[in-house]
């Protein structure tokens, strides 16, 4: 490879960019005549449709989710680290936590492979403001503090926040991120009592304590939320441009990169979704709002909302849905690989209301019992076939 | 020597923001190869992980850029070497048909690559106008899609023109040694 790859790359990008000088121009036509094969490259990567296809193509592809993935793995070092420290200074806390490190092992523990379809549990992982990285999903119960004072208890499944406030001193804002790998669901308590419920595949980043006028947490994913009521402070939830903002209530936002839509449902109370400069909406209970990025408008129709948050209350509750999107939620949760020997049956639609704890096998079972399709579960694979 | 900036791969940071700026061109990339989106992305994921685990200097970002792409590329025959599917383009045997699809493809999304991360830096509305015009819009088309005036898009696109021209101002500079 040469380096003049890259510099014809810069070129054309300039040329789609309506950059080029007329001497460049120039130049960029006599590259193009020096052989038919530049000719044709030319042709082809600088014509309209060809952004458009590749823009299109770029689409398709789970960037967040893989960074994600990427992240874990380039953050297992420091975790380490995190870890030595711990052992350094506060060692007899660390045995009554349960999670002691001997300083110094810098071999990796093997990667619990979960067994085939087996279903997703508590698994979460807290990024704190000075970077430090604690997995959730493999110690005990115990306590930590962030920088600005305030507590951070975790329980078997759930974290929460609190902040005495004795400390009248106002200090900087202090950020904390909960990541839910796929198979993983965590409960999370904010220092305002506001109580979250993560979903897999899923991430909130918020501040350990609000301060100011308004409480406000970024989410990718999809999240239940029981606000604590503050009528002086709203809670805002940021979703990319979308905004959902409440003063005390109960909803769920489900905003999944890969379903590229933002849906917000109310169970109780009132809220209000506002996406940039769109007209806000108000909603009443059991009312869902649904935004498509690249619409220039929000939708509202009437939902069931036992069916939009059963998964909080531990089950799949699916009603008539084609089997690729079923099988696309269920991946999020059991670490599974599916394929479709048959395009067909892809667009079979079917309904279930199952236990989230339970194995996947029953589920496809359920499936299968309709006689329209069959359904092999062969490791972490499930292939699908018309009967 | 021009680019001629030395990157370490020292912390995840730098990780990350090569990520931003690659992933997405090296996916189309690696597609073209395996011709499936998610092998494409199993792919790129291992390349930035094994970017990481070998903590290398790169002398230039020549260096990185030719790295990335040269690893996604091995990577992508050993999959399809493992798969023993049907490779897309003939004569796969001759090193000259494999290199010179390397070179198009490279040059393909180098070229999407350097478009895109232009014009993320403009402001929304500019970036959507721009977006639609590199897409083979007009004007007209424009300002239907978005529902704004066509003298808005006239000039919206006088404006992008001139950001992506100082944005791409490092690019050009090479075009010209080039020259």
């Amino acid at each position: 490879m040469q380096q003049q790859d890259f510099d014809i790359a810069s070129w054309f990008a300039g040329y789609l960019a309506g950059n080029l000088t007329s001497e460049q121009h120039k130049a960029l036509e006599e590259w193009c005549a020096t052989s038919a094969d530049n000719q044709a490259l030319f042709d082809k990567v600088c014509c309209g449709g060809n952004i458009r296809r590749l823009s299109t193509m770029a689409d398709r592809y789970h960037r967040q989710e893989r960074w994600w993935r990427i992240e874990e793995k380039i953050n297992r070092k420091k975790k380490i680290r995190w870890y030595k420290w711990v052992a350094v200074f506060v060692v007899p806390l660390a045995i009554a936590w349960g999670l002691l490190e001997i300083p110094g092992r810098e071999k990796e523990p093997e990667p619990v492979l979960s067994e085939a379809g087996a279903p997703g549990g508590a698994k979460a992982v807290l990024h704190m403001a000075d970077g430090a990285v604690v997995d959730l999903a493999d110690c005990a119960g115990f306590s930590l503090k962030e920088k600005d004072g305030t507590q951070i208890r975790k329980d078997s499944a759930c974290l929460s926040y609190r902040r005495d406030t004795l400390s009248g001193e106002p200090v900087a804002v202090v950020y904390n991120r909960l990541d839910i790998p796929r198979g993983g669901e965590y409960a999370l308590k904010l220092s305002d009592g506001t109580v979250v419920y993560l979903n897999a595949l899923s991430s909130l980043r918020f501040p350990v304590a609000f301060q100011g006028e308004c409480r406000e947490v970024e989410l990718i994913g999809e999240a239940y939320f029981q606000v604590a009521k503050d009528t002086a402070r709203p809670f805002v939830v940021r979703v990319g441009e979308a905004q959902v903002r409440v003063l005390g209530t109960a909803f769920n936002v489900s905003a999944y990169p890969d379903d590229r839509m933002v849906k917000t449902t109310l169970e109780s109370g009132s809220v209000e979704m506002k996406v940039a400069d769109l007209e806000p909406v108000r909603l009443h209970p059991c009312q869902q709002a649904v935004f498509v990025p690249g619409n220039r408008r929000i939708d509202v129709q009437q939902v069931d909302v036992a069916a939009e948050t059963a998964w909080k209350n531990g089950m799949f509750d699916i009603r008539n849905w084609p089997l690729v999107k079923i099988m696309d939620y269920l991946a999020r949760w059991y670490e599974i690989e599916v394929f479709y020997r048959d395009e067909s049956v892809k667009e079979i639609k079917f309904g279930c209301y199952v236990n989230r704890y339970s194995e996947i096998q029953p589920i496809l079972e359920l499936f299968e019992q309709t006689g329209k399709i069959r359904a092999e579960l062969k490791g972490k694979t499930v292939v699908f076939s018309t009967k | 020597m021009v680019g001629d900036i030395r990157i370490d791969i020292e912390d995840p940071g730098t990780v990350k923001s090569l990520f931003d700026d690659f992933y997405v061109p090296l996916c189309l990339f690696a597609e073209h190869y395996v011709e499936d989106p998610q092998v494409a992305e199993d792919i790129v994921q291992e390349c930035f992980i094994r970017l990481w685990q070998q903590k290398r200097v790169f002398e230039n970002r020549y260096r990185l850029r030719a790295f990335l792409y040269t690893s996604v590329r091995n990577s992508a025959l050993n999959e399809i070497e493992r798969q023993k599917v049907v490779f897309a383009f003939k004569g796969k045997e001759s090193g000259k048909a494999e290199k010179s699809f390397f070179r198009d493809h490279l040059i393909e999304a180098e070229t999407y690559r350097i478009l895109m991360s232009a014009i993320d830096n403009l402001p929304a509305q500019t970036r959507k106008v721009m977006l639609l015009a590199l897409e083979g819009n007009d004007n007209k088309e424009i300002a239907d899609q978005l529902d704004i005036a066509v003298g808005t898009v006239h000039s919206l696109k006088k404006i992008a023109y001139k950001r992506l021209r100082e944005e791409l101002r490092e690019y050009f500079y090479l075009i010209l040694l080039f020259l």
